[in-house]
This record gives C-alpha cells, sequence and structure tokens, in this order.
C-alpha cells in the first residue's frame, strides 16, 4: 500500500468518512478491503463496536504522512466529493429556475 | 457517467466483510465473479435501514456453488439408501426433476444430472442395480412395480413442480409409493407441501422463509423489504420470491424464489444484483 493510500484511509477514518470515497479514485470495494486489513494489521485502525477508529499509531502516522507528503494543515487538504459532481452543462442550454417569483 | 451514490459507511463494510469472511465467500474478485463488488454496490442503492435489513438477510443466506454439487448429492442420496436398506428393490432409476410444462426445456436438474451420470461412483453401490434416465421417456418405457425412481434437483421452493412432476408419473403409470424427490435444498413450504400430497423427499438443507418465520421484528422488516421493492420492481408474482416463499438461496442459478433483490436488476432505478439471473 502506498503512502498516498494509507494517508487517503487514515485521513477518512479519522474524519468519520466511508473509506469507499476511495471507488471514485478507481479502487475496487475488494482492494479497499485489503487496505483497511493492511491497516490495521500495521497498527493504525482498530475495529471497535463494527466502526473504524484511529490508534495512536494511526494519528501519528497520519501527522507524519501529511509532513512527508508536504500537506501542511489537515483542513487545506480535503478529499475531493466526486459523488456530489454533477454533468457540465452545455454553452447554450437554458436554465429555469425550479421556482420563478 | 459519475455515480451520485453515497458510498456505505466503514461500520457496514466492516460488516459485509466479516459476513463474507464468515462464509468463506470470495472477497478478492476473480475473473468472473465479482460478488463482493455488486453486493457493496446493490447496498449502496439502499437507504441505511435498508442496508441493515440486507446484511441481516446476507447472514442467512445459503450459497451452494457447482463444485459442492456432486459432494451434496451423495449425501443426500446416502439418505435416500439407508432409508431403502431392507426394502426390497428391483431398480434405482434416477432423472432429471421436470414438471410436464417443462418437457423439453434444459432446467438446473439437468446440469445437475449430467454432471453426476458420467463418474457416479457404482462401487459403493454395487447392491443396487442403478440406471441413469434423462428423460422420462425411457423411464415410463422400462418402468416396473419393484423400481424406484429419484427425481433429482438442487433446490425446491414452493413444491408446485414437484407435485406436478409426481402427478404426471403417477398418470402414465409410476406410483407415488415408487417415487423418492432428491434435493439438495428445500424450502419449508414445499416440504410441507410434499407431505401433505405424501410424496418422499430427501435433502440435506431445510429452509425457512427469511423474513416471516424469524422470531421477532417482521412487521418492520416486511415493510422494509416493502420499500426496497419499490426501487427494485420485480415483475408481479416474484415480490418476495416466486410464490412468496422468501428464499435466501443461490444454487447454479439463483432461484426465482429468493428475494429479487438478491437477483432482479432494472436498467433505470436497480442495475446491479449480486446474484443476476441472466447475464449482464
Amino acid at each position: 500500500m502506498s503512502d498516498k493510500i494509507l494517508l487517503v484511509i487514515l485521513h477518512t477514518v479519522s474524519r468519520k468518512a466511508s473509506t469507499l470515497g476511495l471507488i471514485d479514485m478507481g479502487y475496487t470495494y475488494s482492494q479497499i478491503a485489503l487496505f483497511i486489513s493492511e491497516a490495521t494489521r500495521l497498527g493504525y485502525l482498530v475495529q471497535n463496536n463494527e466502526d473504524l477508529e484511529l490508534t495512536d499509531d494511526g494519528i501519528s502516522k497520519l501527522f507524519e504522512l501529511m509532513e512527508k507528503l508536504k500537506i501542511k494543515k489537515e483542513n487545506q487538504w480535503i478529499l475531493p466529493q466526486y459523488s456530489y459532481r454533477t454533468q457540465p452543462i452545455g454553452k447554450y442550454d437554458i436554465v429555469l429556475p425550479d421556482k420563478i417569483l | 457517467m459519475l455515480s451520485k451514490i453515497k458510498p456505505i459507511d466503514n461500520g457496514r463494510f466492516l460488516q459485509l466483510q466479516a459476513i463474507f469472511s464468515e462464509k468463506m465467500w470470495p472477497i478478492i474478485s476473480g475473473t468472473e465473479d465479482r460478488v463482493f463488488e455488486d453486493f457493496c454496490d446493490m447496498l449502496s442503492q439502499l437507504s441505511e435501514p435498508q442496508q441493515d435489513l440486507m446484511l441481516q438477510l446476507t447472514k442467512k443466506f445459503l450459497w451452494i456453488t457447482e463444485n459442492d454439487y456432486r459432494k451434496l448429492f451423495y449425501l443426500v442420496f446416502n439418505t435416500f439408501v439407508r432409508s431403502i436398506t431392507n426394502k426390497e428393490i428391483a431398480r434405482i432409476i434416477i432423472t432429471p426433476l421436470v414438471a410436464p410444462k417443462d418437457l423439453g426445456k434444459i432446467k438446473s436438474s439437468h446440469a445437475l444430472y449430467y454432471l453426476l451420470e458420467p463418474n457416479f461412483n457404482r462401487r459403493n453401490y454395487s447392491q443396487y442395480d442403478i440406471s441413469f434416465m434423462s428423460n422420462y421417456k425411457p423411464l415410463l418405457r422400462s418402468f416396473r412395480s419393484g423400481d424406484v425412481v429419484c427425481l433429482i434437483d438442487d433446490f425446491i421452493g414452493t413444491g408446485t413442480q414437484v407435485v406436478e412432476a409426481v402427478e404426471y408419473l403417477e398418470s402414465a403409470g409410476v406410483t407415488r409409493e415408487n417415487i423418492s424427490v432428491l434435493s439438495f435444498i428445500i424450502q419449508n413450504i414445499g416440504y410441507n407441501r410434499c407431505l401433505e400430497s405424501k410424496i418422499a423427499v430427501f435433502y440435506e438443507y431445510l429452509r425457512e422463509r427469511g423474513i416471516s418465520d424469524c422470531s421477532d421484528g417482521i412487521a418492520e422488516q416486511i415493510a422494509l423489504m416493502e420499500e426496497i421493492e419499490q426501487i427494485v420492481s420485480p415483475p408481479s408474482g416474484y415480490s418476495f420470491g416466486k410464490g412468496r416463499t422468501e428464499a435466501l438461496v443461490k444454487v447454479v442459478r439463483t432461484p426465482n424464489n429468493t428475494f429479487p433483490v438478491f437477483w432482479y436488476t432494472n436498467e433505470d432505478r436497480f442495475p446491479i444484483a449480486p446474484f443476476p439471473r441472466r447475464p449482464r
């Protein structure tokens, strides 16, 4: 698992977001399952009440990776939320508002 | 197209992985099966309470692969053989179970038959004369009163086809007492139907209805499944599985008695099901 993927996994877990956001980066569900079990094996993640949490090692690793990959502040670095993106509309399309006042 | 589907959360993703590991279902996609991927996609199409119901049902799900067929057949056949130990049997005739309306069609019972017939281990049953007959014609021509007919199949749902097949054979001169039905799996509803009709059945798995035979929370689960079926929109007659069987079973081909959310796809509203009955 590359540093970048580990960073994404640790970051999403720290944010209580779904690690399945990696699907939008082209990974499959089974690959994500492997990344999670690998990060758990390395001691960065722990399964708690059927949820994922960072361990203390995981928190230090997250900061270490942010430094290494030159991400200055945690909140400067936001994962693209592709699931909220829509297709751009055509140049000549006419858009009418839902409500006309 | 970019998906606007909200991914399932970490907790449910872990639960699904745990279920797959416990059942030894493959998580890593092989060349042909991507069941884990499709399960995740299927769940993403549902709300969280609906996902929870699907996880509960998946825990109870029985998936038999073609690799298990021979082993399972011998288990069921041995049960049958034990039941005839002290009886005078002239011959055991093994034939695929086919309802009269399906004569001439290829059914899963034929697949099972052709898997068994060439390599059948006769040596283990040397005290019996065993004949394989691929359809009812040679059977009806050669049947004698001391013979026992074994109708074989992988799955029995409501039991309607069993009753129809037995009645058809009976009308052609094979007495009901000389017919045994051998199936890997039988749903409770089908089993009771056979008991009422005095048809001998041998099986490995006797299965309850997925929701209605639960110990509690039935009304809530039914309401959730009805919501799910609003999205899946299966054709009429298949709600909660054909004959409302509520099966949770996948054999080589998923029975249509299984809840349609596991197999029915609908291009617009529900494009992915993990165990489709037709090639995608």
